[in-house]
C-alpha cells in the first residue's frame, strides 16, 4: 500500500498582524485520512493559524512556508485556495442580508466546479444535489431561501458551515472552534455531519478550547499551541490530560 | 453656461403664450436658479445652467422601457401626453390648480407645462398604469400628471423616466378615504446628458395607502422631490429609494412627509450606492404635527460608498409635536465590509464577484420589492 499524501505541510511559519508577532515558529504535516486536533489556550495562536491557512488578507506571513498538496499556498488569493480545496469552517459565521443561502451555496459551489474542470450545474440541478447535502446537518430545506445566516441560531450558523463543507468537498477542512457555543444536542448533530465526510483522500483540522468535541470527532493527533508554536504533540489521550490538567503543565515544561 | 440669474428668464421667455397662472409667475419673478438655500446646499446644480430650448411638440412616440407587460401605458413625450390607450375605469378631469408651489421647478412646470393632465381613477385597473416619460437631447420638458383615486380603490402606478434631455415633471397623487396606492418610480435618464428635476406631491385621506419604491439610476444630476400629506387618521406611508450612481453623477432626493392625524404608520428607508465620483445627497423630514398622535414613524438612510473619491450627504430629521408617539431615525455610510469579502472569498468566490454580490444584496432590499423589476438586467457593474 502506497504512503498516504500529504495534504498540508507548515514548516517554521512565522506570522504578524499589524507588526506583531503571533505565529513563531509552527510546524505541522497533515496526511490524507488524518484528523488532527489543535488545542490550546487563548491567544497562543490557534485562529490566526486558521485564517493564515484560509487566506485573510489581515495577517502577513513573514517567513516559513505552507504547502498544500505540493503547491505553494501563500502564492494564493482566498478563493484560490478554496477551489482548490482548502475550506474554513468560521467561528464566527457572517451573516449575508440579502443573498439566499442556495444562492451562495451554488455559487461556491459552481466556482469550485468551474476550477476542476467539472460541469457547473443549473438552478434545478443544484436543487437535487444540495437536499442530500441537507441531510448531513439535518436542516430544513426552508433554510436554503433565507438570507446567509440572517436570524439563525448559533447552533444553526455552525451547521450551515458544515453544510457549506458538503456541498465543497474540500481536501482540507479547518474547522475553527467549530463546537463553541453549541448545545450537545447540535454538538452532535454537527460532529456525526463532520464524520460523515471524512474520506481517505481528504484531512481535517480541528480548533478547540475543549475536549468534548473529540468525543464525537475522534483525531488522530492531539496538538497543544502555545505562544505561536506546537509544543506537544500526542494521541488522543492528550485531550483527556489537558482537560484535567489544564494548559498551564505544558506550556512551563515546554518553556 | 447661462448665468443663474437668466436662468429662468430665458425659459420664460419662450413660452408661446401668455402665462396663465400669474400667481407661479409672481413666485418666479427675479429668482435665480437656487443656490445658497437651504434645500439646494449639496446640489451642484452647474450641469444645468444650458441654454435649453422649451419643448414646443411632441417627439417619436418613446420606445418601451424594459417593463414586463401587462400594463396600460402612457407615453410622454417632450411633456406632451398621448392618452389614447387609457383604461375606461381612468377618466380625464379638469386639473385643478396646485398651490403654493414646492419650489422653483413646481412653478416653472406649472408655467411650462403644454398640457396639464388630471385622471381620476373611478374604480380599480387590472394592470398597472406606465407612464414613460422621454424628453429630446437639448431639450427642456415640463409634464403635469395628476391622479385623484376615489374611495376603495387601488392603483400600480410605475413612472419610468428616460431619455437625454431635462425632465422637469411634477405628479399629483390624491388619495381617497381607504384607497391603495402603489408606485413604482424609475429615473433611468441618460447617465451623461440627462437631468432630472422630478417632484412627488401626495395627499393621503384617512385609511389610504401609499407606498413608493423610488429608483434613482439614471442622469448626470438629478434632483427628487418628495413631499407627502397625510391629512386623515389611519394612513399607512411606505417610502423606499435607492440611488445607485457613479461616474459624475449627482443625485439629490428630498423628502418630507407631514402627519397631521392620529394612528398613522410611516416607514421610509433610502439607500445610496455611490460609485467613482458620483454625489448622493438625502434630506428627508418626518413632520409629526400636535394632532397626530400614537403614530409610528420611521426614517433611516443606508449609504453604501465604493470609492475614495465617492461623496454623501445624508439628513434625516424628525420634527414632533405629538407626545405619545413612536418616532426613530438614523443615518448609516460604510463601505464594502472586508469580512463579508474575505467569507465570500473563501468559499472560492473570486473577489468582484463577492463584491458585487455583496452591493447587489444592498440593493436587492429596495430592488426586491419591485415585481418584474427591470433593473435585474442593469446590475452588472
Amino acid at each position: 500500500m502506497s504512503e498516504p499524501e500529504v495534504i498540508l505541510s507548515v514548516r517554521d511559519l512565522h506570522a504578524t498582524v499589524d507588526d506583531k508577532p503571533i505565529l513563531k515558529g509552527l510546524n505541522l504535516e497533515v496526511k490524507a485520512g488524518e484528523v488532527h486536533a489543535i488545542m490550546g489556550p487563548n491567544g497562543s495562536g490557534k485562529s490566526t493559524f486558521s485564517k493564515i491557512l484560509a487566506g485573510h488578507p489581515d495577517y502577513t506571513v513573514t517567513s516559513g512556508s505552507i504547502t498544500f498538496r505540493g503547491e505553494d499556498l501563500l502564492s494564493l488569493s482566498a478563493e484560490e485556495r478554496a477551489q482548490r480545496g482548502v475550506f474554513l469552517a468560521f467561528q464566527y459565521p457572517m451573516e449575508i442580508p440579502g443573498v439566499s443561502n442556495l444562492d451562495f451555496l451554488k455559487v461556491a459551489y459552481n466556482a469550485r466546479q468551474r476550477y476542476l474542470g467539472h460541469p457547473e450545474l443549473d438552478a434545478l440541478e443544484f436543487d437535487d444535489f444540495i437536499q442530500e447535502k441537507l441531510e448531513i446537518v439535518k436542516m430544513s430545506p426552508a433554510f436554503l431561501e433565507r438570507s446567509v445566516n440572517e436570524g439563525f441560531s448559533g447552533g444553526e450558523k455552525k451547521r450551515n458551515e458544515i453544510l457549506q463543507m458538503a456541498v465543497l468537498d474540500p481536501d482540507l477542512a479547518i474547522l475553527d472552534e467549530t463546537d463553541s457555543g453549541l448545545d450537545i444536542d447540535a454538538l452532535r448533530i454537527v460532529a456525526n455531519g463532520v464524520n460523515q465526510l471524512r474520506k481517505p483522500s481528504n484531512a481535517m483540522v480541528l480548533i478547540t478550547h475543549y475536549q468534548r468535541l473529540l468525543d464525537y470527532i475522534v483525531p488522530d493527533y492531539v496538538h497543544v499551541m502555545e505562544a505561536g508554536r506546537i509544543v506537544l504533540t500526542g494521541d488522543k489521550t492528550l485531550a483527556y490530560e489537558l482537560e484535567e490538567r489544564g494548559y498551564d503543565w505544558v506550556t512551563e515544561g515546554g518553556a | 453656461m447661462l448665468s443663474r440669474d437668466q436662468f429662468f428668464p430665458h425659459l420664460l421667455s419662450q413660452l408661446p403664450d401668455q402665462p396663465r397662472d400669474l400667481g407661479a409667475l409672481a413666485f418666479l419673478d427675479g429668482k435665480p436658479l437656487p443656490k445658497e438655500a437651504e434645500s439646494w446646499r449639496f446640489t451642484d446644480l452647474s450641469a444645468l445652467q444650458q441654454p435649453w430650448s422649451l419643448a414646443t411638440q411632441p417627439g417619436p412616440q418613446p420606445s418601451p422601457p424594459p417593463i414586463q407587460p401587462p400594463y396600460h401605458p402612457i407615453y410622454v413625450s417632450n411633456g406632451f401626453v398621448d392618452l389614447s390607450q387609457l383604461p375606461p375605469m381612468i377618466q380625464v378631469g379638469i386639473p385643478s390648480p396646485e398651490h403654493p408651489f414646492a419650489d422653483e421647478f413646481a412653478a416653472l412646470n406649472i408655467l411650462c407645462t403644454p398640457q396639464p393632465v388630471h385622471l381620476q381613477v373611478k374604480q380599480s385597473p387590472s394592470a398597472p398604469l406606465l407612464i414613460v416619460y422621454d424628453t429630446e437631447p437639448g431639450l427642456s420638458s415640463h409634464p403635469h400628471l395628476s391622479l385623484e383615486l376615489a374611495p376603495h380603490t387601488e392603483l400600480t402606478l410605475m413612472e419610468w423616466f428616460q431619455g437625454q434631455g431635462w425632465t422637469n415633471s411634477l405628479t399629483h397623487i390624491h388619495l381617497a378615504p381607504g384607497s391603495r396606492f402603489y408606485h413604482h418610480r424609475w429615473q433611468a435618464q441618460h447617465r451623461e446628458q440627462g437631468i432630472h428635476i422630478g417632484g412627488t406631491q401626495v395627499s393621503q385621506a384617512r385609511d389610504s395607502q401609499y407606498q413608493l419604491v423610488a429608483v434613482h439610476r439614471g442622469s448626470r444630476l438629478s434632483r427628487h422631490s418628495l413631499g407627502v400629506i397625510s391629512r386623515g387618521a389611519g394612513t399607512v406611508t411606505d417610502l423606499k429609494g435607492l440611488t445607485w450612481i457613479g461616474g459624475e453623477q449627482i443625485s439629490d432626493t428630498h423628502s418630507s412627509l407631514t402627519l397631521e392625524q392620529p394612528h398613522c404608520t410611516s416607514r421610509h428607508l433610502h439607500k445610496n450606492i455611490v460609485q467613482d465620483q458620483g454625489h448622493a445627497i438625502f434630506w428627508g423630514r418626518i413632520h409629526v404635527q400636535p394632532g397626530a398622535q400614537f403614530s409610528d414613524a420611521s426614517q433611516s438612510s443606508r449609504t453604501l460608498l465604493l470609492s475614495p473619491k465617492a461623496r454623501v450627504d445624508t439628513q434625516p430629521q424628525l420634527e414632533i409635536q405629538a407626545d405619545d408617539v413612536k418616532c426613530s431615525h438614523g443615518a448609516t455610510v460604510s463601505e464594502l465590509d472586508p469580512e463579508l469579502i474575505f467569507y465570500l472569498q473563501s468559499r472560492g468566490i473570486p473577489r468582484p464577484e463577492a463584491r458585487r454580490i455583496l452591493i447587489d444584496s444592498f440593493a436587492g432590499e429596495i430592488l426586491r420589492l419591485v415585481p418584474a423589476n427591470p433593473f435585474t438586467s442593469l446590475l452588472s457593474l
